[in-house]
């Protein structure tokens, strides 16, 4: 079982800054996500760990108690299943399992019947002797996994793994790799700019944007109580609105907006007369509700099967709502618990 | 960013600021070969001391092996050119152009090179339209067969050429013969320019032919179709959008054409025809130390061809870099009906048949018992070839060329694989250097390395008055390090980043990935490289002709040039020399042409 702590990292291309002085901790046993958009250096983060790549100009890297900062990449014990799987096109499925046990000494008959059994927790023991090439990707990505498992290693990286594959495969192996982690309990470090593929697996995420991590929490803690306005619209859809504080006492704030007065319990600190941004997701608009209510026209709809999507004319914008039930009032509310306030960095 | 003061504060920067004034001392002139070699000796062990990384060591390792055997020979033409008893002097080279016999010689190979040039677009142009926009059958194998001059040594082809054009040579005799001409046309005295001009072209027009439907095939069939859209019928299409798109493209190749013309040694040299420069070069070899009209030559020569080669890769950079679309289509073939298709088969036949006759001749002359005044020899023998196996000049050379051409290629896979990797792998700008440094030989024609050759390594264990085996095995490494690289390069661009990094990832060290992952997966490209510097090898000519000068250490070149100048049967053995070697070639580049595929034209740009 491995942790992993990085701290003070700092990574630029050049002039380039690609990350910037940024720490975390990830606890043994973790399924790690980070999570951003491109370009936020999420994996140059996950290759830092692995030791590929630029060097760090700053910082450490710790994998357990080692640290593993200034150790090639072949010295690290942290197998990585690449977005690309990076399967060996010259050997056979059974040899690219193999070579990591192979080339470090261990006998190529051991190394097979534990190559084997891999392949088979990965249900790809049919496969052994077939070509990277004769397979399709979601068996590719198995045996990507299978190789980096052979190693009984205690942290396993993983760069975007699924986003090559179609969308229905996609949705099944995050169930696999879900009871991989659970039956080896080991250490899951994994990439992805998908919030969805993120919150539906993991234990903790951390958010990254611009090479800093702009939240680490819980999939709830970043999808319910985000810090930030962008964590908030990355996460998930959402409506925003401007406003100004009048009052903000006890973690109550009274807003003033263009559609009325709205009330708030979200976590923060706000003065009198702060511009704010307000923020609320499309399933959080109730129609006829009893708090914060404001009226509005429904303008158009979409049917979903599981759920209809509304667009909504108030005063103060469009705003998006969704609903399992037919929507035809002018009167609409949000939960004082549902509804976010950010400070407006613009004004 | 790292201060700049803190670099100052490391003890490395001494040690590489002290590495580089010895490096740069290793190259200035004045001093014996085995110092200088000692001093670049002293050059790497520093380096070892303050960098122990795999880069560094192959960095250095290249960059010696080039510096002496190619910078510090360039260093030594420029001093022997440019410098008087320790001055700057341009004396010798207006020399140059004020003794007419040079000046006159600069401008006959200036001339010839041109008229070589377009003879080879004339020919080729066509051809390569058809073989990008047209679809017919045996489309592919006349291609091929289209690339076979190049594998021809073209002054052996010259010896048979000679047999066709002579005095009462096949071409007179069946012209006159035919009646149209009364008395024979003497094609190897007054006309001895068109003869070569012709017969180079013969030789060089595949390069052409390779440049120009690679420079069509990159251009975007969009772009036609958007000017066809817009009503401009099929020859302006041709003048208007695919001209203008592929002349860089055409003129990068028709440059390399020229060089080879320029400075060819064989063709002429067989022709007799002394009034060009490489063999005024050549007749000063022989008095060198006392006359500097030699350096001069070879410098003007240098000047000339670096200069048209920098011209070419400019050419091509710009125009790779403004044909780089993306979503670009295949190009597109168009089916022309039978009668057509069969036109396009007969001007490629007809073209290849032009320019594989003087090897025909080659052949026949090989087989003759008896050929005087008629149009095919009259008697036939295999006699020439048993000879040509026995014959105490030949054997020696056979296994002389074997010899030379293997550690050569050797010496060039060893080479290319470790620069091309370091150049594909590590972004550091020193890589980017050295690799140009490496392709330098491309623009360097081989009569200016044997000429510095000799220069610069006289009285060491390299001179090749003492045994040419070493020197020769070095100039053709150096000269054909260009193809290996390229092609190792190539393999290396098409072998992904991650695949090695994958093999790092799971504990394998970056030496033990080279040879399990990485060298497997470019085999290919490095045995076609291989194949095709071995043949080069054993074919080459001005290297051979000039550094190979004691009997016992002749390649086959070289014995084919002397046998040809001796009376009775020595013409008819060194053509049988020269079909063996024919054969063995013509294998060989159909292996590699097979294994390397479409590839193989990016070899001659």
């Amino acid at each position: 079982m491995s942790s992993v702590k990085i701290t003070n990292l700092s990574i630029a291309y050049g002039d380039v800054k690609i990350l910037d002085n940024l720490s975390l901790d990830i606890e043994s046993g973790e399924f790690f996500f980070l999570l951003g958009p491109s370009g936020c250096g999420k994996t140059t983060l996950l290759r830092a760990i692995a030791g590929l790549g630029q060097k760090p100009q700053k910082g450490t890297i710790h994998i357990g108690e080692t640290d593993v900062t200034d150790l090639p990449a072949w010295r690290r014990t942290a197998p990585m299943v690449f977005q690309s799987y990076a399967l060996w096109p010259h050997m056979t499925v059974l040899k690219n399992v193999t070579y990591g046990l192979v080339q470090n000494g261990m006998k190529e008959e051991k190394a097979n019947s534990k190559a084997m059994d891999v392949l088979a927790r990965v249900q790809m023991a049919d496969f052994a002797k077939r070509r990277p090439n004769e397979l399709s990707g979601g068996q590719q990505q198995r045996i990507a996994l299978a190789r980096a498992l052979v190693l009984d290693p205690s942290l396993i990286l993983l760069d975007e793994p699924l986003s090559n594959l179609d969308a229905s495969l996609r949705i099944e192996m995050r169930y696999e790799l879900k009871r991989i982690h659970e039956q080896l309990g080991l250490t899951m470090i994994y990439v992805t700019h998908d919030q969805e593929e993120a919150m539906s697996m993991s234990s903790r995420i951390a958010l990254l944007n611009a090479g800093t991590v702009a939240q680490c929490g819980t999939p709830d803690d970043l999808y319910s109580r985000p810090d930030t306005l962008f964590a908030a619209s990355f996460m998930g859809r959402i409506n925003t609105m401007e406003g100004e504080i009048t009052s903000s006492q006890n973690n109550l704030h009274i807003i003033s907006t263009k559609v009325g007065t709205f009330k708030s319990t979200y976590p923060g600190n706000f003065d009198t007369g702060n511009a704010v941004i307000l923020a609320f997701r499309p399933h959080d608009i109730v129609s006829a509700g009893s708090q914060n209510s404001f009226k509005a026209q429904v303008e158009s709809e979409f049917f979903y099967g599981s759920h209809r999507e509304y667009v909504i004319q108030s005063d103060g914008g469009t705003f998006k709502m969704t609903s399992s039930s037919i929507v035809n009032s002018t009167e609409f509310g949000i939960d004082e618990s549902k509804l976010m306030v950010f400070h407006d960095e613009l004004h | 960013m790292m201060n700049y003061i803190e670099i100052f504060k490391k003890p490395s920067f001494y040690i590489h600021a002290l590495r580089w004034v010895l490096y740069i001392s290793a190259l200035l002139p004045g001093m014996s070969f085995y110092t200088r070699t000692a001093i670049l000796g002293v050059f790497f062990a520093f380096g070892l001391a303050v960098d122990r990384n795999v880069f560094s060591i192959v960095r250095d390792t290249v960059l010696i092996f080039l510096s002496i055997f190619l910078l510090y020979p360039v260093v030594y033409i420029l001093r022997e050119g440019f410098m008087d008893e320790g001055r700057f002097t341009l004396d010798f080279i207006f020399a140059v152009f004020k003794n007419p016999i040079t000046r006159n010689a600069i401008i006959t190979s200036l001339s010839l090179a041109t008229v070589t040039t377009v003879i080879c677009f004339i020919l080729t142009m066509p051809l390569a339209y058809f073989t990008v926009k047209a679809d017919f059958r045996g489309k592919a194998l006349l291609a091929g067969l289209l690339l076979v001059p190049l594998i021809l040594p073209p002054f052996v082809g010259a010896i048979g050429a000679r047999q066709l054009l002579a005095r009462f040579g096949t071409v007179n005799l069946m012209l006159m013969n035919a009646g149209i001409i009364s008395s024979p046309i003497d094609f190897l005295g007054q006309n001895k320019f068109w003869g070569v001009a012709l017969l180079q072209a013969l030789h060089l027009f595949p390069i052409m032919y390779l440049n120009i439907v690679s420079a069509l095939a990159n251009v975007d069939p969009n772009l036609e179709d958007a000017a066809a859209n817009m009503g401009t019928p099929p020859l302006g299409i041709i003048r208007r959008i695919l001209l203008p798109l592929t002349a860089p493209g055409i003129f990068a190749g028709a440059i390399i054409v020229f060089i080879w013309a320029f400075t060819d040694l064989g063709t002429p040299l067989v022709f007799e025809y002394r009034e060009v420069v490489p063999l005024l070069i050549f007749d000063r070899i022989s008095d060198m130390a006392d006359n500097p009209e030699g350096f001069s030559l070879v410098v003007i020569v240098m000047l000339i061809s670096i200069t048209a080669y920098i011209t070419s890769r400019g050419l091509l950079t710009k125009y790779n870099t403004a044909m780089l679309s993306k979503n670009r289509a295949k190009a597109r073939e168009w089916k022309p009906s039978l009668l057509t298709a069969n036109l396009i088969r007969a001007m490629f036949i007809f073209i290849i048949f032009i320019s594989i006759l003087p090897h025909i001749a080659v052949i026949l002359t090989s087989f003759a018992g008896k050929w005087f005044m008629t149009v095919a020899p009259s008697t036939f023998t295999t006699a020439h070839y048993s000879t040509a196996l026995t014959h105490d000049l030949t054997v020696p050379s056979i296994t002389n060329s074997i010899i030379y051409a293997s550690v050569a290629t050797v010496i060039d896979l060893v080479l290319g694989v470790l620069l091309a990797w370091m150049v594909s792998r590590s972004k550091s700008s020193s890589a980017k250097y050295l690799d140009m440094l490496a392709m330098l030989p491309l623009a360097l024609p081989g009569i200016v390395i044997a000429f510095g050759y000799l220069a610069s390594f006289n009285g060491t264990f390299l001179d090749p008055r003492r045994d040419a085996m070493w020197i020769l095995i070095i100039a053709y490494s150096v000269r054909r390090l260009p193809y290996i690289l390229r092609s190792a390069y190539a393999g290396f661009s098409q072998v992904s980043d991650t695949l090695e990094e994958a093999s790092h990832n799971v504990g394998v060290s970056p030496a033990k990935t080279l040879s399990k992952i990485t060298i497997p997966l470019i085999t290919a490209n490095l045995v076609a490289g291989g194949i095709l510097v071995f043949c080069f090898a054993m074919l080459e000519v001005s290297d051979s002709l000039i550094l190979a000068l004691k009997t016992s250490s002749f390649p086959i070149t070289k014995a084919i040039y002397i046998l040809s100048g001796r009376v009775d049967d020595g013409i008819a053995v060194a053509c049988a020399l020269g079909v063996w070697s024919m054969i063995f070639l013509t294998i060989s580049l159909l292996l590699a042409n097979s294994i390397l595929g479409r590839k193989m034209g990016e070899l001659f740009r």
